[in-house]
């Protein structure tokens, strides 16, 4: 496998028509990324519509840019990704307005 | 086919963060309808939550001798003459209130015996600052729930907001795209509140979230009210040039380098400290220090100084309470990220953190336009030309009250004006546009890009005529020949292109009225250092614009001054 590319399965959900679906993309890995900024890197050359909350307080703290990685739920401006891995990322919860952006408490 | 839709209320606000927030309240204190609108979640968008966790209130409970004449007078003297003295004043009085308020919201402080502890920071004669538990974030999100009490409030979040509509009366709603449902919508109000935040994100280098791009500042102008000294915009000193993805991350310099506190170091590229003996110098003064060092050559790899923990003269065992006390949170956030503030060395740079310009208010937080107020960040200036540490999230509260109580006041026994269709439409065809394939689409991002990188190079701290002539070529150009080249795809509901395009269409007017201020401050003062005017005139003038039909109107007008 290389350890260069993380391959990331995203949950899809598409409001207009209430379909969802798993697109998967290979993203090069680069020193100290975090899930947010993969997908920022998604958001920026690969897919245009992703939609995510791209926010973040700097301190752990606010919660705004949580998701779900292998049903675990982090904060994706944290959590550093991690070189050669597969993984599944889903919405923080159920309330969702489209893909990966939930509305918040 | 109906192809907007149409929300009434009596007050109207803009903008999620602690100064919307607190106007909000304030409003539905007054017994009128209330429409909060947010670009994001509120307490989760703009840069309230990012703010550290300083609120300036002159409880004088750690020394005696303090009390808002002396917060006056630093406010004053560390803004460098640039502040209207009357919003200063109220600024200084009213914060104590209003952080009383905040306590009742269930908003808490850290205490000591019961006291508020109060706080030393760089430009304040006394200890001042109080300590809001979980900072920005905690307050905001504490303003959320109190906000959250009030029923009769209604909320619409993830809402674009583009136009200011007007009659010939004065401002009669607003008009944004809903990204939750991807429809256009005209709120009909009496009276609006700006807050929606500073300009930041016009530069690269920032420690801003994406969204502060200045909405509310062009929205005031574009409705015709006074806008002053948007050249001034603080750098804070101390942020994260690498990794990647800290960068924009700011290190909390008060507490890393102050002496009392963890008395880290600053160092060069050389490895040598640079900075003088004596008490840490307030930003403005601390920016240039460092700037010399990374711009005569003697910076880091990726033009930053070092923050050096290890010629700290405290213990190992005094840093660690330190660390833990005071820098917890963002302690574990770095230690996940693999650095260790204890003993790594970080690189950090001066980066754009706060816009002291904005709209011109007067005590009532009422723009030059009757009905339109503005408050936070969109409001100016209270600041001068350099804000102290606390004044910012102070002047959300004092300000932000203000805001929602006059704007209360103007909207009572006041009909609702006609909405302008016209302009509507034209406003739904401009935005429309966008999602239409063109011959040479680009994203918007290539813009904003664009934008960022000659904001930097051209209209950062050491700025000549020069620099910014070419600035303001780039930015005409990038508005006239750049903008009609935008092209967003995929649908309409929740399509963050969508919005990044109305953003650059405000950002790069709003752009111009920065750079056109700047040319006219030719002078040095604050945060606006002029390579070719190095030196501060005696008398401190206010850089105006403001919009004289087709025309752009750049004037000069004194400073506000009390009659002593």
């Amino acid at each position: 496998m290389d350890e260069n590319i993380i391959r990331a399965s995203i949950f899809r959900y598409s409001p207009e028509d209430g379909l969802s679906r798993v697109d998967r993309f290979e993203v090069p890995y680069s020193r100290g990324m975090t899930f947010q900024t993969m997908l920022r890197y998604i958001y920026e050359n690969v897919d245009p519509t992703l939609a995510f909350r791209d926010y973040r307080c700097g301190r752990g703290v606010c919660n705004t840019c949580s998701i779900k990685v292998n049903g675990k739920l982090i904060r994706s401006c944290e959590t550093p990704v991690k070189a050669g891995k597969e993984v599944l990322i889903e919405p923080a919860s159920d309330r969702i307005i489209r893909d990966l952006v939930v509305q918040l408490d | 086919m109906d192809d907007y839709e149409v929300l009434k209320t009596d007050v109207m606000v803009i903008g999620g963060g602690a100064a919307g927030v607190r106007a909000a309240i304030e409003a539905d204190n007054q017994g009128v309808a209330v429409c909060l609108l947010s670009k994001g979640p509120v307490a989760r968008s703009g840069v309230t939550p990012l703010a550290y966790q300083s609120l300036q209130a002159a409880f004088g409970t750690s020394d005696p001798r303090d009390n808002p004449d002396v917060h006056f007078q630093d406010t004053i003297v560390q803004g460098r003459y640039l502040s209207d003295e009357d919003l200063a004043r109220v600024l200084v009085e009213e914060s104590i209130p209003r952080a009383l308020d905040l306590e009742k919201f269930g908003i808490t402080f850290k205490k000591r015996d019961g006291k508020f502890l109060q706080v030393h920071h760089p430009g304040q004669t006394y200890p001042r600052n109080l300590v809001i538990v979980r900072g920005g974030f905690g307050l905001v999100y504490g303003l959320k729930r109190e906000l959250q009490r009030r029923p009769r409030v209604r909320i619409l979040e993830d809402f674009c907001v583009s136009h200011v509509l007007k009659d010939h009366e004065g401002p009669v709603g607003t008009f944004g795209l809903n990204m939750r449902d991807g429809r256009f919508y005209a709120v009909a109000a009496k009276s609006i509140v700006l807050a929606c935040g500073g300009y930041e994100e016009l530069w690269g280098n920032t420690d801003t979230p994406p969204d502060s791009t200045g909405d509310g500042v062009y929205l005031g102008f574009e409705s015709g009210a006074d806008v002053i000294d948007l050249e001034m915009v603080q750098y804070y000193p101390t942020v994260f040039a690498y990794p990647e993805s800290l960068k924009g991350i700011l290190a909390l310099y008060e507490t890393l380098l102050e002496r009392e506190r963890l008395d880290f170091r600053l160092v060069n590229g050389e490895g040598k400290e640079f900075l003088p003996e004596g008490p840490l110098p307030a930003r403005d003064t601390l920016v240039r220090l460092m700037l010399a060092e990374i711009e005569e050559g003697r910076g880091t790899e990726h033009n930053a100084v070092y923050i050096d923990p290890s010629r700290s003269s405290k213990s190992g065992e005094e840093i660690e309470k330190l660390v833990d006390e005071l820098l917890r949170v963002p302690d574990r956030n770095l230690k996940q990220l693999g650095i260790d503030i204890r003993r790594d060395r970080i690189e950090v740079c001066p980066a754009v953190h706060y816009t002291l310009g904005g709209i011109h208010i007067d005590e009532k937080a009422e723009t030059s336009v009757p009905g339109l107020f503005a408050a936070g960040e969109n409001a100016s200036n209270v600041h001068g030309a350099n804000r102290i540490s606390g004044n910012a999230l102070s002047e959300t509260q004092v300000f932000g009250t203000r805001a929602g109580k006059f704007a209360s006041k103007y909207s009572k026994g006041r009909r609702h004006g006609s909405l302008p269709t016209r302009v509507i439409r034209d406003g739904i065809e401009k935005w429309n546009e966008f999602m239409e394939k063109k011959r040479e689409g680009i994203r918007p991002m290539v813009l904003r890009r664009e934008l960022k990188g000659v904001m930097d190079r051209c209209m950062g701290p050491n700025r000549s005529e020069e620099g910014m002539r070419n600035a303001l070529k780039t930015v005409l150009d990038l508005r006239h020949s750049g903008l009609p080249k935008v092209e967003v795809g995929g649908s309409k509901i929740f399509n963050a292109d969508w919005r990044a395009a109305i953003e650059i269409s405000m950002a790069l007017g709003l752009a111009e009225l920065v750079i056109r201020s700047a040319l006219l401050r030719k002078e040095t003062r604050g945060h606006h250092f002029r390579t070719d005017f190095p030196e501060t005139l005696e008398r401190p003038q206010h850089t105006l614009i403001r919009r004289g039909g087709q025309e752009i109107e750049v004037i000069v007008t004194p400073v506000r001054e009390l009659s002593s």
